[in-house]
């Protein structure tokens, strides 16, 4: 990669953060929802007989930060695969094919400059209403540096997701029906609200192999398990999924630019 | 005027354009069964660790998530254009609309039926009798306590979709509160305090599309379902007020504040 | 009895005053505390005209010029700040629906009719929202599909026709309920030229032969001079000029273009008032200032001089005469209206 193209990947990521900044009533909007969906499972854990599980550790207190964290992921991304699909649909890939810089390249930094800005946003209003409700931080400090480089790549391995899922117009027309069943497996297999230890054995080894918990559990199994190993194993998982679910992004997009070469846009 | 012809005429029109493409249409409607059932293993994790959530198992769930999947899909399948009325209303879409002789509302949200309403609304049936364990002499309560539920969701999505009638920008704020109605309505509502419980039936009427549907399903009591009815029509009146007020602004060309 | 009157119509926006340069850098909190005032942003001011049944009016002017505003007052769709309207005998925004079922309204970039579904069927539910009987609306259906050379489109899925079929369809569905009066909003945007002419001559007919009332906007000048015969332009709200075509081409370009082919191979021709515009072997193009020498004269002096083998006089070209009146206003001239 050249460092022109760099450079140019680098003003697609400043355009992304400046779109969500501006995204004044879009961002107060995420940021209520966010704050429903953290009070709404604060009332459901609190009402829950938590004392069942036999673990003093886990309290409604780390289930709501365990839940904070997952839900500011899946928040701070949004729905970016409709842009590709517009752009399929309404025939205008075209032109963002035609330039230098590759059109998916262009999209994905586009897209972390936004999540940025959000995840700040939400990180921001995250900690708010923690306090607010829980009367502290349930994050160690120590740990802080290996959670925001686990959610930085979580983060990017569901905008992958969402680059597959956009480039999948190309086949299908429109790719909702695939997003939600692949959404759905996400917030499940990832443990979006019931962190992945308490799922019944078999069932959690299956969703901790999967990749969707290197999407969603992993930044937050910190929280769990904050010993060196895990934190180590969680990161060396995720990073092995960033390779497989970045090759996979690449044949897809390279399987979608020879479909529009032969077909048209 | 055939008012009733004509509402005919838009739903066959509506439906027909639903199905232009089948395929799609019952892939989407396959899908969303799929979609509906996969989160549903959520709920079979959670009550796997615990006994009860307030007093609700397993198969409350299942009722709460089939009248919601019932009442949401209906909205969807047979009033789709609800989805899109901000965008419409923020884009001077209405200009169509009142360019014509007829009402515009039933044209607006009889504009688009989404064919995956029909896989909740048979992912319903699933959630009411296989894994809910209802009976099937409960099928005509169940049908109208959530049919009375779809008008009320109906009828909020409605009023928060007129917003772009004062607020401009505000389409992106609606699809938020959107959101938001559906994060409340697909989580049981029991557990909340009184103020929130209060809110919930009234000001964000989800209790009315959730909670009391089920209440009266789990309690065969006619008096909820008649609440749920009663609410229907209350809200179903506001919602139409709300958007001949919205449409005075349209017409007057106000734009009062602008959330930029 | 005028289709449509307009007396001292205005339309004013409030709006926000757009952000000072200073303010945007200084960011969100401060444009909470110190929010910026709501301005009267006047759209169309204190416009009067009157268009006769059956006349056809082209109703034009540069980007903003409020066509679109004025357009809106006039079906009911905007509520004006101040004046007076009656369309097809009702008050737009009082009587909206009843309008409704007497006007047809085209707007260019918005379709009335079901993207994934057959022609006909748009058709038909709009003949329930019109509440035609069904006789009248085949009998009619029959005759805009003939007219507009449809028939074999009705069957077709809208999302399979082209930009002008689908155009063509959009008039005919505005004219299925048998208005007497047409409301078209830059009918023919993105068409090819073909496209465009075939639409030109269609509509034109058909209001020829119903006597439907025409008021269409267009930045076309070919839609202008091919449907209208009367032209009344507005720019920043104000009505500037209400004149039949021929009157308008007169008064505001006085210099028309002349092509002399002739015998000689150079040919000479000395007139006041007459430049030479092009000089080519056998052919001259000329620039005939009308106000210094009739046309007459030129064509009589040219007979007398010269050997001509063919003689061609253009009219000046639409465009020339609007983007003049555009760019210079109408100086002093006042507004003349249509008397004749």
């Amino acid at each position: 990669m050249r460092r022109a193209d760099i450079g140019a990947l680098l003003a697609f990521a400043l355009l992304g953060w400046h779109r969500a900044a501006a995204d004044r009533a879009g961002g107060l909007g995420r940021l209520a929802f966010y704050w429903l969906i953290l009070l709404i499972f604060w009332a459901l854990w609190r009402a829950t007989p938590l004392q069942e599980l036999g673990r003093p550790g886990l309290d409604a207190t780390r289930l709501f930060w365990y839940m904070a964290v997952t839900e500011s992921v899946v928040i701070a991304v949004g729905f970016p695969y409709r842009e590709i699909e517009r752009d399929i649909l309404s025939g205008e890939i075209a032109a963002g094919r035609a330039r230098p810089l590759p059109y998916a390249m262009a999209l994905l930094a586009e897209w972390i400059g936004g999540c940025c800005h959000r995840l700040l946003l939400l990180g921001a209003g995250g900690i708010a209403i923690g306090l607010w409700i829980t009367g502290g931080i349930a994050i160690p400090f120590a740990i802080l540096p290996a959670m925001l480089l686990s959610t930085a790549i979580a983060m990017l391995l569901v905008l992958l997701c969402h680059l597959q899922l956009g480039y999948a117009a190309a086949w299908v027309g429109t790719p909702a029906p695939l997003f939600w069943i692949w959404q759905k497996m996400t917030f499940v297999l990832g443990g979006l609200m019931i962190p992945l230890t308490l799922y019944p054995a078999p069932f959690a080894r299956l969703a901790e192999a999967s990749p969707f918990a290197a999407m969603i559990f992993a930044p937050a199994s910190f929280l769990l398990d904050a010993s060196s190993p895990a934190i180590a194993g969680t990161l060396g998982l995720q990073l092995f999924w960033l390779v497989v679910i970045g090759l996979m992004t690449w044949l897809v997009e390279r399987a979608a630019a020879a479909r529009f070469a032969e077909r048209g846009v | 005027m055939n008012s009733l012809a004509y509402l005919v005429a838009l739903l066959r029109v509506n439906l027909a354009a639903c199905f232009a493409r089948p395929t799609f249409a019952l892939t989407s409607a396959a899908m969303m069964l799929g979609n509906n059932l996969i989160i549903f293993l959520l709920w079979v994790v959670y009550f796997a660790d615990f006994s009860n959530l307030g007093g609700w198992g397993l198969r409350d769930m299942a009722l709460l998530i089939g009248v919601v999947a019932w009442s949401f899909g209906l909205m969807v399948f047979l009033a789709g254009g609800l989805r899109d009325l901000a965008s419409t209303i923020a884009n001077g879409g209405l200009d169509i609309h009142l360019g014509r002789p007829r009402h515009p509302l039933p044209a607006l949200l009889l504009s688009r039926a989404i064919p995956s309403g029909l896989g909740d609304m048979a992912s319903a049936f699933l959630f009411w009798f296989w894994l809910g364990g209802a009976r099937l002499g409960d099928l005509p309560l169940l049908l109208a306590v959530s049919t009375a539920a779809a008008v009320v969701l109906g009828a909020t999505v409605t009023i928060t979709q007129c917003l772009p009638f004062w607020l401009t920008g505000a389409a992106a704020l609606s699809e938020e509160i959107f959101n938001m109605l559906m994060m409340v309505v697909f989580y049981p509502q029991h557990p909340y305090g009184f103020l929130v419980r209060l809110a919930l039936f009234t000001v964000f009427p989800t209790a009315f599309i959730a909670l009391l549907p089920v209440e009266a399903i789990r309690h065969h009591s006619l008096l909820e379902a008649l609440g749920v009815l009663a609410a229907a029509i209350g809200y179903g009146a506001l919602a139409v007020h709300v958007f001949e007020r919205g449409l005075r602004r349209y017409a007057s060309g106000n734009r009062i504040l602008e959330l930029r | 009895m005028a289709d449509i009157t307009v007396e001292g119509l205005s339309k004013s926006f409030r709006v926000r005053r757009p952000v000072a340069k200073g303010q945007a850098k200084a960011g969100a909190l401060a444009r909470l505390l110190a929010p910026r005032p709501v301005v009267e942003l006047p759209a169309v001011s204190n416009i009067s005209f009157a268009v006769a049944a059956g006349e056809r009016v082209a109703f034009i002017g540069p980007n903003g010029a409020g066509k679109s505003t004025t357009l809106k007052m006039l079906t009911g769709i905007l509520r004006p700040s101040a004046g007076h309207a009656e369309v097809a005998g009702c008050v737009p925004w009082q009587q909206r629906r009843q309008l409704a079922r007497r006007i047809g309204i085209v707007f260019g970039q918005r379709s009335q009719l079901w993207y994934t579904l057959p022609v006909r069927s748009s058709f038909e539910l709009l003949r329930r929202i019109y509440d035609v009987d069904r006789a009248r609306h085949r009998a009619r259906l029959e005759r805009l599909a003939r007219t507009f050379e449809i028939c074999g489109l009705l069957d077709r899925p809208v999302s399979e026709l082209s930009l002008g079929q689908r155009i063509r369809c959009e008039i005919a569905a505005s004219l299925l309920h048998g208005p007497g009066l047409l409301l078209l909003d830059e009918p023919t945007i993105g068409l090819d030229i073909t496209a465009k002419a075939a639409l030109r001559d269609h509509l034109g007919e058909l209001s020829r032969a119903e006597g439907t009332t025409v008021l269409l906007t267009s930045h076309d000048t070919g839609d202008i001079e091919t449907i209208c015969d009367r032209v009344i332009v507005i720019d920043h709200g104000r009505l500037l000029l209400d004149q039949p075509l021929e009157r308008l081409r007169r008064e505001f370009l006085q210099h028309r273009a002349m092509i002399l082919v002739t015998a000689e191979e150079h040919p000479r021709l000395e007139l006041p008032g007459v430049a030479v515009a092009a000089a080519e072997p056998y052919r001259l193009s000329l620039s005939v200032d009308t106000a210094r020498m009739p046309v007459e004269k030129v064509v009589a002096a040219a007979l007398a001089q010269l050997s001509l083998r063919d003689i061609v006089i253009e009219n000046p070209p639409l465009e020339e005469v609007i983007k003049a009146i555009y760019r210079d206003g109408i100086g002093q001239k006042e507004i003349s209206h249509a008397t004749g």
